[in-house]
């Protein structure tokens, strides 16, 4: 069914290029990203679920999209892969309980237990979030905080960000990643500290 | 040999990386959907190496990730100004042009019996006379009613301003 609506999608007219066929063309940065996720190949039997699963439901509630596609495509395969190993942890787990005697297993009942203070500290958490990154942001030079900013917040193609700040799109392009790299860095140390 | 590209597309010295994989820019750049500044080399090197299309996958993570963190910031901890859209002239025009349409029936008619006008003009003069000495009548109601309703509605929006407008937090370095 899926590649019924992946082929109708590519048989539609040349412009403006629909939101299945550009949903389409992510097929595969969607696989690299599970393939990511799950920590398997590619190629891997799961890898081809999961991206046929997370394109199908992008396509499917693709009334509910705001803002730019590819985040969103992105996130949906983000969380189907996560639903994956979730599931596959379970499956250890239940695997697991099975061979342990039955007074050992009862003991992990509270684990199961839904966390209800999760909801209610969620506003926190992204106040705390936001202060962490604005933060890290001070620290990055100007170039790479613009640029990523440009990209993310204004949805500015690498072309655009060049010709807006006046620089070589080599010189955005590599902004990009390393400013985005030193991010994920300085958050990633910001958390161990957190955690200590 | 010249490493040099067009413009629009990335030099070769940044798209390629020890062991003749692709470089982390060239992987981010595809991760972004940036498909067009790679060099269709770079692109068709990705597609089929396998380490290189699970880094893409990281870098599609990673790009996601950012993109989630500076969402939660509020406009004013932004550096750079955002895009500001066009005034929309045309549309403007468009739109004056309909209302003056829709008001020309009711302006002929008024020009076509001038004196219904001249007569209409000293009634509302009277009762715009009437009005004001109401509201500048000392310890008048109406005159209580409009210093008070005008000061609480200053403090409204006092009040309003206060909670809408961002706060600019302090960086500790």
């Amino acid at each position: 069914m899926l590649s019924a609506l992946m082929s109708t999608a590519l048989l539609a007219g040349p412009a403006p290029v629909s939101v299945p066929e550009q949903t389409a063309e992510l097929r595969p940065v969607v696989r690299s990203v599970v393939a990511c996720v799950l920590k398997e190949r590619p190629d891997h039997a799961d890898v081809e679920d999961c991206t046929n699963e997370a394109l199908r439901r992008a396509l499917e509630s693709q009334s509910e999209l705001r803002g730019p596609l590819r985040p969103w495509v992105l996130g949906i395969a983000r969380h189907v892969a996560l639903d994956t190993i979730r599931a596959r942890q379970k499956q250890r787990a239940r695997t697991a309980q099975l061979q342990v005697p039955e007074d050992a297993s009862s003991t992990n009942l509270l684990d199961r237990l839904a966390d209800p203070s999760e909801g209610a500290d969620a506003k926190l958490e992204q106040a705390e979030r936001a202060r962490r990154v604005r933060r890290l942001l001070a620290t990055l030079p100007e170039g790479p905080r613009s640029a990523l900013e440009l990209f993310h917040l204004d949805g500015l193609g690498y072309q655009q960000i060049a010709e807006r700040l006046g620089v070589p799109l080599g010189t955005v392009a590599t902004w990009v990643t390393r400013g985005r790299r030193a991010m994920a860095e300085a958050l990633e140390a910001d958390e161990r500290g957190g955690a200590r | 040999m010249s490493d040099k590209r067009p413009d629009h597309l990335l030099d070769d010295e940044l798209c390629w990386a020890e062991g003749g994989h692709a470089s982390d820019i060239a992987l981010t750049a595809i991760a972004d959907g940036e498909l067009s500044i790679v060099p269709s080399e770079v692109r068709a090197h990705v597609d089929t190496c396998l380490t290189c299309s699970g880094h893409v996958g990281n870098a599609a993570l990673l790009s996601l990730h950012a993109g989630e963190r500076l969402a939660d910031l509020a406009p004013a901890d932004r550096l750079t100004a955002p895009e500001r859209r066009p005034v929309p002239v045309m549309a403007i025009v468009v739109g004056l042009a309909v209302a003056f349409a829709g008001a020309l029936p009711t302006l002929l008619d008024a020009m076509r019996s001038p004196g219904e006008l001249g007569r209409a003009i000293p009634i509302l003069g009277r009762g715009a006379a009437l009005l004001g000495r109401r509201l500048l009548d000392p310890g008048g109601t109406a005159g209580l009613v409009l210093v008070w309703g005008a000061a609480l509605l200053l403090i409204g929006v006092a009040i309003g301003i206060m909670r809408l407008a961002p706060r600019k937090e302090e960086v500790s370095s």
